[in-house]
């Protein structure tokens, strides 16, 4: 393991030592550097609070919801019954809790990424900044679509047994590396999306706040407005491709 | 593009506790709140709709025990009546027999009476005829001989009538 | 111009280039569902959760630049 991730730090991971294109060359830097970072404290601030809130939410399983309960029972009741269209109920039974962290989870970290509560002393000066948002950055995306992609396999294994397999060479044995890489790309494009639109939106707004002093205020928030409505579409479609993904896999004849 | 393993195993693990964590602290209990209400709400409607029931069929063993006493009060009533106009015609046509049979006796003591009066008549007639016969013919006879004779007259002549 | 100013420029006409056809199509699409979603109120729901897996698919084209964008960006020296 040690040796692989040494030579992935080499950045000669993917096509041996001499070869031509070293991995850094076409855009990938793999690594494994152990260490607390920003983002890492967020990732946890977000799951501190789910929990909580969800904690709070079931604490007193009244008959007649109110409140908080009433939120967290139509905010979770709402998104199972969504995915339990959308895939079906047995499917849902299993991976329908994982569906909804995923939902919340995400939306919850694209959002705080725009809480301008990350203090720094560079330079001498206090300044405060947005938060990076766990999203906005691809190892946590791709492994969410790690996730995802095990997800989808396991579904359909379960669901069709060995000749789950099949599906691979469904038409002919010719279409087998095309199918590889469809099945390995689905999960990429899920990682890459969510890490594109998340990452674009906060670069944006940093750049827009660097342009002018006339504009650093108001062009930034006008972007966060919008980026309001796409942290939701983003988590939304999150969510909602690796339901189709495992429903496909699990419709495999 | 960087990928660092550390980071990525960081995201998977606390994905993986947070999912674990949501499902035992929240999702669960919820879902057994929102069975719990879903099964109160069909007990609820099922004894609603079995009380209903109850009071339908009570409604209507209550419509038709009322229209089972009103039709024995009718049937009261007609047999009443029915009582009634039989006594009221036994006791028209006992008051008629009564009176049938007071006409009757009255009848019988007029046509009483009138022979009796007949007979006196009669009688009379017979000594008023003998008398003014005696005086006529100033012959005296023996009474009961000239009676004899008047009577047989009579009769006589009451045949030749 | 150096080495640093062709990624600069090889950045800006990856992002630059690649949202031209996503936005085509995505406003094509949008029309569409929108048109869909007028004619027939009752199906909104289910025309919008099509119409948005259908924009994230669109949406990858233009992240793919977006990112390509981004490793040209982390290049420059």
């Amino acid at each position: 393991m040690n040796a692989v991730l040494q030579l992935a730090s080499e950045g000669s991971f993917l096509l041996g030592g001499d070869a031509m294109w070293e991995t850094s060359k076409i855009g990938f830097n793999f690594s494994f550097a152990p260490g607390l970072t920003k983002w890492m404290i967020v990732f946890w601030g977000v799951m501190l609070f789910m929990i909580v809130a969800g904690v709070i939410g079931v604490r007193k399983k009244a008959l007649v919801p109110t409140g908080w309960q009433n939120f967290s029972e139509w905010a979770v009741g709402g998104l199972t019954n969504f995915f339990t269209k959308m895939i079906g109920p047995k499917l849902t039974k299993t991976f329908g809790p994982m569906l909804v962290t995923f939902f919340i989870f995400i939306l919850l970290s694209n959002y705080s990424g725009m809480l301008p509560l990350n203090f720094s002393t560079e330079e001498g000066t206090l300044s405060l900044s947005n938060l990076q948002a766990p999203t906005s950055v691809f190892s946590v995306t791709a492994g969410f679509a790690l996730i995802v992609f095990c997800c989808v396999h396991f579904a359909g294994f379960r669901e069709n047994k060995l000749g789950y397999f099949k599906h691979l060479i469904s038409p002919v044995v010719i279409m087998l590396p095309f199918s590889i890489i469809d099945e390995i790309v689905h999960p990429f494009t899920l990682a890459l999306r969510l890490f594109g639109n998340i990452h674009g939106e906060e670069t944006v707004v940093e750049q827009l706040g660097t342009l002018s002093v006339v504009t650093s205020g108001w062009v930034p928030a006008c972007m966060e407005i919008l980026g309001v409505l796409f942290g939701l579409i983003q988590a939304l479609i999150f969510s909602l491709l690796a339901a189709i993904y495992i429903s496909e896999a699990a419709e495999h004849e | 593009m960087d990928i660092d393993f550390a980071q990525m195993i960081f995201a998977i693990t606390n994905f993986l506790i947070l999912l674990v964590a949501m499902y035992f602290l929240m999702y669960k209990p919820l879902k057994q709140t929102m069975e719990k209400r879903h099964d109160k709400i069909k007990s609820d409607i099922e004894t609603a709709e079995s009380l209903k029931a109850d009071a339908d069929k009570m409604k209507e063993e209550i419509s038709a025990e009322l229209a089972k006493s009103r039709e024995t009060a009718q049937d009261i009533i007609n047999r009443a009546q029915k009582t009634a106009d039989a006594q009221k015609e036994e006791i028209i046509a006992s008051a008629r027999a009564e009176a049938d049979k007071l006409v009757e006796k009255a009848n019988a003591e007029i046509k009483e009476e009138k022979e009796k009066a007949l007979g006196e008549i009669r009688d009379e007639a017979a000594t008023l005829a003998i008398s003014a016969a005696s005086k006529l013919i100033n012959q005296s006879l023996d009474d009961d001989a000239h009676k004899k004779l008047v009577d047989k007259y009579i009769e006589e002549a009451g045949e030749v009538q | 111009m150096d080495v640093n100013g062709f990624y600069a420029l090889s950045a800006a006409l990856a992002i630059g280039i690649s949202t031209i056809g996503p936005g085509i199509g995505q406003g094509l699409a949008s029309a569409k569902a929108l048109e869909g979603m007028a004619r027939q109120p009752e199906i909104i729901g289910d025309l919008r959760t099509n119409m948005l897996i259908c924009l994230a698919m669109m949406e990858a084209l233009a992240i793919y630049g977006l990112v390509f964008a981004f490793m040209l960006f982390g290049k420059i020296a």
